[in-house]
């Protein structure tokens, strides 16, 4: 490094994490910079923000976390984990708000621009709300309604059988472990694990995903997201 | 619940049934939806 950092946010609210890391990839393969750290944190005006659900349920307040992750992304060293640029989803305008046309759009479009399908990734990463936070807050079970999202698709598609739903959901979801507020949102906390499942050699690909909101901007009413697909270093260590 | 003939505001929430979804359930019994967004509670 020559010279000292700057830096610049990025705001896109629950989707945030994964615009940055997008935009952070491109910066470096463009060759504008060599190194580029996504940082991020909680957001503190959210602490507490179910409190009436909770304390109605009978559990404490455990929205009570300033959580907060930095990623370093730059060149191949060859025990990292490869952001594919080439394999980015979005959400446009237009394109619908419901459920199924969000991840048609951030999920399926990028596979089938690589001629992959869904079950060419391993792992989807969705927005890993704890359930034992959620659930006593009225909010459901967020990851499980998300793969079960992704596997409905993926049976509307025919790339599995319906019966196979559960299966999909076990072997390419993960219960969710996230705080939730203050939170990491998206899909990012999972990289950490993904690269030590690559290091171990049990994992060659894994989408993350971000489903965010620009009407909490209050800018429009339209849904905004996006996604990316990571896989191993070419030579990567497997410790 | 009879929603015929009523005026339906709806608040869906991203995580959930939103705010399209809900829609569609509305003017399915017949109510006037004439509000709609979808928040995100979680």
């Amino acid at each position: 490094m020559t010279s000292a950092p700057t830096g610049a946010d990025i705001k896109a609210f629950c989707a945030a994490p994964v615009h940055a890391l997008i935009t952070a990839g491109a910066m470096v393969a463009s060759g504008l910079y060599q190194y580029v750290v996504v940082l991020g944190g909680a957001s503190q005006a959210k602490i507490g923000m179910k409190f009436r659900a909770h304390l109605r349920n009978g559990v404490p307040i455990m929205e009570d976390t300033l959580a907060g992750m930095a990623f370093v992304v730059g060149p191949d060293n060859g025990d990292g984990m490869k952001i594919r640029l080439d394999l980015t989803g979005k959400h446009p305008i237009g394109a619908g708000s419901s459920s199924q046309a969000v991840y048609q759009s951030l999920v399926v479009a990028p596979l089938e621009r690589a001629g992959l399908t869904m079950t060419d990734v391993d792992r989807y990463a969705v927005e890993m709300h704890n359930p034992e936070i959620t659930e006593p807050g009225d909010s459901g079970d967020v990851p499980k309604t998300n793969y079960r999202t992704l596997a409905a698709m993926a049976v509307l598609r025919g790339e599995i059988e319906r019966e196979d739903m559960d299966e999909f959901v076990a072997a390419r979801g993960m219960p969710g472990f996230s705080q939730t507020q203050g939170h990491i949102p998206a899909g990012v906390p999972y990289l950490g694990h993904a690269h030590a499942a690559m290091r171990r050699g049990e994992l060659s690909r894994a989408m993350i995903v971000a489903k965010g909101s620009l009407f909490l901007g209050r800018m429009t009413q339209l849904v905004d997201g996006v996604s990316f697909v990571i896989e191993p270093s070419e030579g990567m260590n497997k410790t | 619940m009879n929603l015929e003939g009523k005026q339906v505001v709806v608040i869906g929430e991203r995580e959930g049934v939103n705010g399209p979804s809900l829609r569609l359930l509305a003017e399915s019994a017949q109510a006037k939806v004439v509000f709609s967004v979808t928040q995100c509670f979680v």
